[in-house]
């Protein structure tokens, strides 16, 4: 079986300099798989790369070389609202551009792209913000939200369309620790309830904890099991001591 | 080889061929923090080094670089690794069956034990070891349940995670280092 994301050999430049010389390099010969369901996290410290794979892997940023696959389809070749209505995206960083509430944020991309009505929309933008436990948040303004809140309400900003991939770069960063684990189950419902293939970065290692692959980025790098656990089993661990990937399947299931 | 004191050893000498002597002390300056070993463990590991064929002694004269301590009170003959040794120590190095998936400090005294043990000149080694390490540590975190039965198991599971975090940032700068030396 295919994994819904595929990055196949991505590598990603910033040009430095006015004669582009002297490229920083965001992401080096970077492959990996997601399936539906799967819920991935990627470590990396500050400057590893991670915004830039989250930017990649919707499409957002188009790499430089390398392919990026969403449902088979080459990512970059594809129409901003067709492909790419299928992938939520969401980042610390709020940015409400007309909005005024908390529940106009949340209902915006179904007003945008689907010509749903107002009131449709913002009945939408309720029953989303309920399922991310956000509903009290509603008339709120955006400078009045703590940063756990900010990214509920980016979570249901980007999960209202319900896409089958959904990206959340660095959900906690900010938080306060208390608040972190109820903002990391509430994702790990997204691929466990409803199926979605979840890829979060985060500079936080305990944002990792309890995700189905663990994978680290180091100065644009990869490491780690970077291939769909829907996938073929393949041995990534025979010799070097971490196990195969086909037991962190038995170990998912077994969980469940 | 299974023994950490003999892969020590036998990493030092491999290193400078030396006298018993010389080999103690820098045992001890090395893997002082690492490797609770009196001497008597240092020349137990040579004899055994000796005995399975991985050194073999040799007239002091012939070493190559004698320190200055050895070079006044060394009698003995001093000891040099052979191509068995130099194949069980490169065994040794990479062998990370002791690095237990589920044991954090375990793994970094494993890991930290091998990379002093690495030739300062095998930074390929070196990566290595650090990759297997990062993802020693990246198990442990990903199994980290994030429905704590209590709030005393939360606490110790924030714990594990901030030392695997501290660890992870270890690693970075060490692979830094190693690419840019």
């Amino acid at each position: 079986m295919r994994g819904l994301l595929q990055l196949d050999g991505v590598t990603h430049r910033y040009p430095r300099g006015s004669r582009g010389r002297h490229d920083r390099i965001a992401l080096r010969d970077v492959s990996l798989t997601i399936g539906a369901g799967e819920l991935v996290g990627v470590w990396g410290p500050r400057n590893s790369g991670r915004s830039t794979l989250a930017l990649v892997a919707v499409g957002i940023t188009l790499p430089g070389e390398g392919v990026v696959r969403f449902d088979g389809a080459d990512l970059v070749r594809q129409p901003m609202l067709g492909v790419r209505g299928g992938i939520g995206y969401c980042d610390r960083d709020f940015d409400p551009v007309m909005a005024q509430t908390v529940l106009e944020h949340v209902a915006a991309p179904l007003l945008s792209s689907t010509g749903t009505t107002n009131s449709s929309a913002e009945q939408a933008a309720y029953d989303q913000l309920e399922r991310v436990g956000g509903a009290e948040l509603s008339g709120l303004e955006p400078d009045e939200l703590d940063p756990a809140e900010t990214m509920r309400v980016a979570i249901a900003r980007a999960t209202i369309t319900r896409p089958r991939l959904l990206v959340v770069d660095e959900p906690t960063t900010g938080v306060r620790a208390s608040q972190e684990r109820p903002l990391l189950r509430l994702l790990h419902s997204f691929a466990r309830d409803e199926g979605m293939a979840v890829l979060m970065t985060a500079d936080d290692a305990a944002a990792l904890a309890g995700v189905d692959r663990a994978l680290s980025l180091n100065d644009g790098t990869l490491r780690g099991p970077t291939d769909a656990l829907d996938e073929e089993p393949r041995a990534v661990g025979d010799d070097d001591g971490v196990g195969r990937v086909v037991e962190l399947r038995r170990a998912r299931r077994a969980d469940a | 080889m299974k023994s950490n004191v003999s892969g020590a050893v036998l990493s030092l000498v491999i290193e400078r061929p030396s006298v018993g002597a010389s080999v103690c002390r820098r045992f001890e300056a090395r893997y002082g923090g690492l490797l609770g070993s009196g001497r008597q463990h240092i020349y137990d590991a040579l004899s055994r080094l000796v005995r399975d064929g991985m050194l073999v002694r040799v007239p002091r004269e012939l070493l190559a670089e004698l320190d200055e301590e050895d070079a006044r009170g060394a009698i003995t003959d001093g000891y040099r690794a052979t191509a068995e040794g130099a194949r069980a120590y490169q065994r040794w190095l990479a062998d990370v069956s002791l690095l237990r998936p589920d044991s954090l400090i375990g793994s970094r005294q494993e890991t930290l034990i091998r990379l002093v043990s690495t030739q300062p000149q095998d930074r390929a080694g070196a990566l290595r070891l650090l990759d297997r390490y990062e993802q020693v540590i990246l198990r442990l975190i990903q199994s980290t349940p994030l429905e704590a039965r209590n709030l005393m198991d939360e606490l110790l599971a924030d714990e594990l995670t901030d030392l695997a975090q501290a660890e992870l940032r270890w690693i970075a700068r060490t692979r830094d280092k190693l690419s840019a030396a």
